[in-house]
C-alpha cells in the first residue's frame, strides 16, 4: 500500500517538473532538436549529472553494467526519437499533454499502446535476443 | 521568452535529480515510465510476475507453483486450438501483486495530476486538438495531423519496447547509474529527435 502513495507521489513531483521545464510544449521541444535552446538539454544534463553523483556515492563508486545493449537498443532508441520529434511527446510527457488539455495526444497514447503490443508480437516471433530493460 | 515562462535549466535539473533520488532512496529501485505503461497494458503479466518474486522467497512454494503451472499449461494444451481455454481458477490474489500494478496506474495517474498542476499554477490549461502552432504548421490541423500523432504514438511505443528504455528510464536513471546501454539508448533517441526535427524544418 505504501508503495501505491510513494509512486504517487514521485509520478506528482515528476509531472509537475516536467512541465515547467517545457517538455510539455510542442515548440519548446522542437527548439531543443534544432539545438537552437539549450536550455532543457541543460536541465536534462544537469539533472543526469546529479543523478550520477547520487548513484557514485551509494554504490561506492563500483558501477556494475545491468543494463545490455542488445540489436535493439539502437534502432528501436532511434525510432523513439523520431516519434518524439514528430508528436512532441515521450512516453511520460503524452501524460503531461493531456494535462495541459491537448486532446489529440489520446490518440498519440493509444498508438504507444498499439505499439508496445506490436513489439510483443514482433519480438517472440523475430529477434533472437533477449528483451532488455533499463529499469533497475 | 523562454525564460519568463519555464524553468531556467539549473532549476530544471535540480527538479529531475530530486524525482530520481528521492523515487531511488524511498522504493529501492528506479522508475521508466515507458516499462510502467507497458505494465498497465499487461496487468495479468504483471500480478504473475509479482507472484512469481514472493514465491521464489520460499522455495517449496515456488516448486508447487512451478507444479501447477505446467499442469495447468499440460491441461491447456488439450483443448482444441481456438477454442475457449480452460484456465486453472486463478488462486486468490496476494495484496503484493495488486499492489504493483496499481502502484505504476498510480504513477501514471499522479504525472497527470503533477502536470496539471503546473498546468493550472501557470494559466496553462486550454482544450486544444493539437500541440501548438508550430505542430500545426508541420501538419495542418486536419486528418493528417491527427494521423501523424497516431503514427508518432505507435513509433514509440514499438521504439521504447525494442531499445528498453524512454526518456526516464535510459536518459534519466539509466545515465545516472552510468549504464552504457542506456547511454547509448539516449544518444540514439536525441540524435534521432535532432535528425527528424531538422528534417521538418528543411521539408515542411
Amino acid at each position: 500500500m505504501i508503495e501505491i502513495w510513494l509512486k504517487g507521489f514521485w509520478g506528482l513531483v515528476l509531472g509537475f517538473v516536467v512541465a515547467r521545464i517545457g517538455f510539455v510544449d510542442y515548440t519548446e521541444v522542437h527548439n531543443m532538436f534544432l539545438l537552437a535552446d539549450f536550455r532543457m538539454f541543460l536541465s536534462f544534463a544537469f539533472g543526469v549529472s546529479l543523478v550520477v553523483v547520487y548513484f557514485l556515492l551509494v554504490s561506492n563508486f563500483q558501477v556494475t553494467q545491468t543494463s545490455t545493449v542488445t540489436p535493439g537498443t539502437i534502432p528501436g532508441a532511434m525510432l523513439f526519437g523520431a516519434g518524439w520529434a514528430l508528436t512532441g511527446g515521450c512516453p511520460a510527457v503524452i501524460m503531461l499533454q493531456l494535462s495541459h488539455g491537448y486532446m489529440g495526444a489520446v490518440l498519440t497514447l493509444v498508438g504507444v499502446s498499439i505499439g508496445m503490443i506490436a513489439y510483443r508480437q514482433v519480438h517472440g516471433r523475430y529477434f533472437n535476443w533477449n528483451a532488455a530493460s533499463c529499469e533497475a | 521568452m523562454a525564460e519568463t515562462l519555464y524553468w531556467t535549466w539549473w532549476q530544471g535539473g535540480l527538479g529531475l535529480a530530486f524525482v530520481a533520488i528521492g523515487y531511488h532512496l524511498t522504493l529501492g529501485k528506479t522508475f521508466g515510465f515507458s516499462g510502467m505503461w507497458e505494465r498497465i497494458l499487461y496487468k495479468r503479466e504483471t500480478e504473475n510476475l509479482a507472484d512469481a518474486s514472493s514465491l521464489a522467497e520460499d522455495e517449496d512454494a515456488f516448486m508447487a507453483a512451478m507444479l501447477a503451472a505446467t499442469e495447468a499449461a499440460m491441461a491447456e494444451d488439450e483443448v482444441a486450438p481456438g477454442g475457449e481455454q480452460l484456465t486453472a481458477a486463478d488462486p486468490a490474489e496476494p495484496a503484493a501483486a495488486a499492489t504493483g500494478w496499481w502502484s505504476n496506474l498510480a504513477f501514471a495517474i499522479a504525472v497527470f495530476l503533477g502536470g496539471l498542476a503546473a498546468a493550472v499554477s501557470t494559466d496553462a490549461v486550454q482544450l486544444n486538438l493539437l500541440p501548438g502552432p508550430v505542430y500545426k504548421g508541420f501538419f495542418g490541423d486536419g486528418l493528417a495531423a491527427l494521423l501523424i500523432l497516431l503514427v508518432g504514438g505507435v513509433m514509440i511505443g514499438f521504439g521504447t519496447r525494442m531499445g528498453g528504455g524512454c526518456t526516464s528510464g535510459h536518459g534519466l536513471n539509466g545515465c545516472g547509474r552510468l549504464q552504457i546501454a542506456c547511454m547509448v539508448a539516449t544518444a540514439s533517441f536525441f540524435g534521432a529527435g535532432i535528425a527528424v526535427s531538422w528534417m521538418l524544418e528543411v521539408l515542411l
